[in-house]
């Protein structure tokens, strides 16, 4: 069952040189773009599946946000087309803001894997056609805030009695802390929701790839110190606050007649800290049925409005039970 | 509260980033954008017109997209790769900002040990640019940069791979 470290991501984005950063407007600059991609990645031993985002279902769509193969802005790129290779752990999504965002995903939440596999798909696309860079600013992108190593690498944590501790900011403000930026799973700006956050790499430029991955993988580990002292402490019924704490979940997720998807998320990382201080012991199906539910990859038949799909979605989760 | 940014007041939580020592606060709405990536743009706004050391010309324009400095400014994107040449000076004030450095460490130098003399003079220059921007010594930047380039030029450092 996923704990502490969920999965990792990592994104690499980067621009033909010979072609203006306009591929999410234009569609003309798109279709070059794909063209290119396509005819890079036939070369490649690997089969991709090509797939017009707009045209995805809503579970696959949420399957592939999730794991971060889409990026959050596709909606508002009408141009843009994915190829996702048949593992589903990497994918090319062509004319977002950047023209190529190359997007991999480890479920073991190994960061360098996921480097490594996005550097060399990279190499094999600037094989078709010579990528913007240049020997001061490395990988030129559409937002100078990427440039450089054009790297975002990102961490899905599951840090309940940090965030019921109200632990966080005094881990924000400790040194290794200070080379990440943390932001709650939904990508939102508000911390104080539920204990699933995002780390990522705050800067992309001045530093190997390499040490960004090493430099998250650092802050990652000192999260997962703090949370496994706190939830050590409170084995055994020990700490009564956060005992109670996996309790309240334990009620809400078996007793409530509407689930949100956010709501389904917070339930799922206090249930998951519930079984780990052993307060009480659930079968894998029904963590991992929650994860699915708060994933929105769970198929909810009959649903036309949000209320109608929170009744579906607390329904299914008390069936797990 | 009144957010820096847009100069509304709205509810909700606000966000407060230090930006040139002096604190800034953006309501939730120009949060949401700044945690996006805008975060430079943002960051432009904020920059003093009068601060000779940005390099700040509002006028400039890039000669490949037409693009003016004062439209990346509010926008936070480029509309081409020589955007990149055509506002270096700006970018590079700013870059130093966000990233403590606005000089890329490139991957082939992963490996010391297998440089040639004309990388070890690249990996030498950079260092020493990277320096010179940390400390705004934008004079001495300019030189390296075109020393970079002239390298660069004569077939070494352009490998996008």
């Amino acid at each position: 069952v996923k704990d502490y470290l969920v999965h990792a991501a990592v994104r690499l984005s980067c621009n033909y040189a010979d072609l203006p950063f306009d591929a999410g407007k234009q569609e003309k600059t798109a279709q070059i773009v794909t063209e290119r991609v396509s005819a890079a990645l036939e070369k490649t031993g690997d089969a991709y599946a090509y797939l017009l985002p707009s045209g995805l279902s809503e579970r696959k769509k949420n399957f592939l946000l999730d794991r971060r193969l889409l990026h959050a802005d596709t909606v508002h790129s009408p141009y843009s087309v994915a190829y996702l290779r048949m593992d589903e752990n990497a994918c090319v999504q062509t004319a977002l803001a950047d023209h190529l965002s190359i997007a991999t995903f480890s479920e073991e939440g190994d960061v360098q894997s996921c480097l490594k596999t996005a550097k060399h798909i990279r190499s094999l696309l600037s094989d078709e056609s010579a990528l913007a860079y240049d020997a001061e600013f490395g990988y030129l992108t559409a937002h100078p805030c990427d440039a450089g190593t054009g790297m975002r690498a990102t961490l899905l944590m599951n840090l309940p009695a940090i965030y019921a501790k109200h632990e966080l900011l005094g881990m924000i403000r400790s040194h290794e802390m200070k080379q990440c930026i943390i932001r709650s799973a939904g990508g939102d700006i508000l911390l104080g929701r539920c204990g699933v956050y995002c780390i990522e790499n705050r800067v992309s430029l001045g530093m190997r790839t390499a040490e960004i991955a090493e430099q998250l993988l650092n802050s990652a580990n000192a999260l997962v110190e703090k949370e496994r002292e706190l939830r050590a402490a409170a084995m055994n019924g020990k700490d009564m606050a956060l005992n109670d704490f996996v309790w309240r979940a334990y009620g809400i997720t078996t007793c409530a007649q509407m689930i949100t998807q956010r709501e389904a998320l917070k339930l799922w990382s206090e249930l998951t800290m519930g079984v780990s201080i052993g307060a009480y012991a659930l079968d894998d199906k029904v963590l991992t049925g929650m994860w699915e539910a708060a994933c929105g990859t769970i198929t909810l038949n009959n649903v036309q409005t949000q209320e109608e799909a929170n009744v579906a979605r607390a329904q299914f989760i008390r069936s797990l039970f | 509260m009144i957010c820096d940014y847009c100069g509304n007041a709205s509810a909700g939580k606000y966000l407060r980033v230090i930006f040139g020592g002096k604190a800034r606060h953006y309501c939730p709405q120009c949060a949401l954008q700044f945690q996006r990536g805008d975060a430079l743009a943002m960051q432009m706004t904020f920059l003093n017109v009068s601060d000779e050391k940005s390099g700040y010309d509002a006028e400039k324009i890039c000669p490949e997209c037409g693009m003016r400095f004062e439209t990346l400014q509010k926008s936070g994107s480029l509309g081409c790769s020589g955007c990149y040449q055509a506002f270096r000076g700006e970018l590079a004030y700013l870059m130093t900002r966000i990233n403590g450095t606005a000089c890329h460490v490139e991957e082939v130098r992963e490996e010391p040990e297998e440089l040639n003399e004309a990388e070890k003079q690249l990996f030498s220059l950079q260092g020493e640019l990277a320096q010179a921007v940390s400390m705004e010594n934008y004079e001495r930047a300019a030189e390296l940069r075109d020393e970079i380039k002239a390298l660069t030029a004569s077939g070494f450092g352009g490998n996008a791979s």
